[in-house]
């Protein structure tokens, strides 16, 4: 399968400032989440998608186009929504998206047509007839994540799709993303700070850190500690479990308040817990494999940046 | 099949050709301007002078074709642009109505632009044109213009395009007009043979017109993120240039008046109104101020690049 976006070696620099620092990253269809602190060059990256600026050094192609000489094909296979706030001054939602889609090359009418039907997608209901400068900080996000896909583009780039919503809107607007990808098979570059949304929305994870790709992974790889491991909760204190569960051999990591973390290498493991702790009178809340959490993932991968720059 | 689906439908459609896509800008900015009360008053303002102008025409005619004319037709003349109107009229040779007649319309018609118009222009374009630019900086809408096919040509071409088409609506529909008013009143359709160059005449005295100023009011709304600024700074440079330019003049430095007027946008225009309209004896500064003029354009437009190029990159 041929990937939605393969670059090699893409350096930009601002003056002094290096902004790309080699950029290698091969990005299949799908949803991918592209995290990283401020500054660490998401933006730039997805500006040089765009072609909105030039890359110093290094090629790619974005949907079969090359990176920098096809740009305008790039442009046009792309929905992206960026992260300012933007809006045309003037013209109503309904008339905003209209001309967006214009834009895109859609016919006048047909583009008011499909104006309307987007902006019921994105649940937006008499207001698209008021003036934009007039519409929330929410109002606002809806409409830029319409005029996104309103000319119906493979590839969505979503700048902070959900900053600003409250937290219904904002389930709501992950929902629509994982429909379009799930229904529609729009793959999906989804930039943001916010790690729970990439946990339950991306397929695929990018983190960037001082202008460098720090990992490139399917989530669920990532989520996968590198060796076997059980995390058991339980009711009260797990001090006697733990002294148990060591005096049948097994081989308790961490605790950490009512969890414990413990290696998993007998096949029994599970009635071996069960019996510790009905010998030690300790109740259990939950048995499960353990899973690496995304916030640990992106901290020690921005921490071991940091380390290696200092 | 749902009567109302609200769920996501893809497109299948054709798409517009890449060529128009700055046309789609220029539409909607012309339809967003249109909207303003005082600009829809403006412009039917602006159609007033062409059928004041039309009366000069009328009367002109009358006196080509009746001798008896000829007396009203000169006091009309000087009650409408003075003695130099009288004498416009007057050095015409109403016996020869073929050659007389393209002096008195050139004439009318280079009235017509430099006086009503000019002034309707400057008008008009500090109406329109300072929000063009400067509002989608504020609004940082560039980014949602150039994440499309666009290119940052396709969008100053687009707005580059609504200011003319207002400046083309108030200046050289009328001035057409006014042409195709005095061909009707002429005792037969062989005057075009004697008068077909005033179109084309016309046509490129409103792009001396238009491109230079539609340029400079653009340059003005990309540098800065408030409109009244660029407003400001629009009127400002028509006003200085025809005070200072006015000051120089009725200081009488006459040796120096033509040069001067190169410091006022208006009369930099007007100079080279005049030598398309061939109307007078071409000044020596006319070519210098046609050159002046393609200088600004191109230095405003570049800064408008610059500025549009520099606003997406932020």
């Amino acid at each position: 399968m041929e990937p939605i976006l393969d670059l090699t070696d893409i350096r930009k620099d601002y003056g002094s400032v290096r902004a790309l620092d080699g950029v290698a990253l091969r990005i299949n269809a799908g949803i991918t989440g592209l995290l990283g602190p401020n500054g660490a060059g998401k933006t730039t990256l997805i500006k040089a998608v765009l072609g909105l600026v030039g890359i110093g050094s290094g090629s790619g192609t974005v949907l079969g186009h090359r990176l920098g000489a096809e740009s305008r094909a790039i442009r046009a296979k792309i929905g992206y929504m960026p992260e300012d706030d933007c809006y045309l001054t003037g013209l109503s939602g309904v008339e905003m998206l209209q001309f967006a889609a214009c834009l895109s090359g859609l016919p006048r009418i047909e583009a008011l047509r499909r104006a309307h039907e987007i902006l019921d997608f994105c649940g937006v209901e008499q207001e698209r007839y008021r003036a934009v400068e007039t519409y929330s900080t929410g109002m606002r996000q809806k409409l830029k994540f319409a005029q996104a896909i309103v000319h119906d583009p493979p590839l969505l780039i979503l700048d902070e799709p959900t900053a600003g919503l409250d937290p219904e809107e904002r389930e709501a607007m992950l929902s629509r993303v994982r429909v379009l990808a799930s229904r529609a098979g729009k793959s999906v570059l989804l930039s943001t700070h916010i790690l729970p949304d990439v946990q339950t929305t991306c397929q695929f994870v990018v983190i960037m850190s001082r202008g460098q790709v720090r990992v490139a992974e399917h989530l669920v790889a990532l989520n996968r500690p590198s060796s076997p491991t059980l995390q058991v909760q339980v009711f009260g204190d797990p001090g006697r479990l733990v002294e148990a569960m060591r005096g049948r051999g097994l081989d308790v990591r961490e605790q950490s308040g009512d969890t414990l973390t413990l290696a998993y290498v007998q096949d029994d493991v599970y009635s071996m817990i069960w019996q510790c702790a009905r010998t030690c009178g300790v109740g259990l809340r939950s048995i499960a494999p353990a899973r690496n959490s995304l916030e640990q993932i992106f901290l020690e991968a921005v921490a071991e940046e940091s380390d290696a720059h200092s | 099949m749902p009567i109302h689906d609200l769920g996501y439908r893809a497109w299948e459609g054709r798409l517009g050709s890449e060529a128009a896509r700055w046309w789609v800008i220029s539409r909607t900015g012309i339809r967003l301007a249109w909207r303003s009360r005082l600009l829809r008053r403006f412009v039917l303002l602006a159609w007033l002078p062409a059928m004041y102008m039309g009366i000069a025409f009328f009367m002109w005619e009358q006196a080509a074709s009746q001798p008896e004319m000829k007396l009203a037709a000169m006091q009309f003349f000087r009650g409408f642009g003075g003695q130099q109107a009288a004498e416009v009229f007057s050095t015409a040779s109403i016996t020869d109505p073929a050659s007389g007649r393209h002096e008195v319309w050139g004439w009318l018609l280079l009235v017509f632009f430099r006086q009503p118009q000019g002034v309707l222009m400057a008008l008009v374009v500090g109406m329109i044109a300072p929000p063009l630019i400067s509002q989608d900086i504020r609004s940082r809408a560039l980014l949602l213009y150039f994440s499309r096919p666009i290119t940052r040509w396709e969008y100053i071409v687009g707005k580059f395009a609504v200011v003319a088409f207002y400046v083309l609506i108030i200046t050289t529909a009328p001035a057409l007009a006014l042409y195709t008013f005095g061909v009707l009143l002429s005792p037969d359709l062989s005057v075009l043979k004697y008068t077909w160059d005033f179109p084309p005449r016309i046509l490129l005295c409103s792009l001396v017109l238009t491109i230079p100023t539609t340029s400079v009011a653009l340059a003005f709304s990309s540098l800065t993120v408030r409109s009244y600024q660029a407003g400001f700074a629009w009127f400002a440079t028509w006003a200085v240039g025809f005070i200072t330019y006015e000051f120089v003049r009725g200081a009488s430095i006459e040796e120096c008046s033509d040069r001067w007027s190169l410091v006022s946008l208006h009369h930099t225009l007007g100079l080279v109104q005049s030598w398309i309209f061939n109307i007078t004896e071409r000044s020596p500064a006319a070519p210098i101020a046609l050159a002046l003029l393609g200088l600004l354009s191109v230095v405003s437009l570049a800064i408008v690049f610059q500025r549009v190029t520099a606003c997406t990159r932020q």
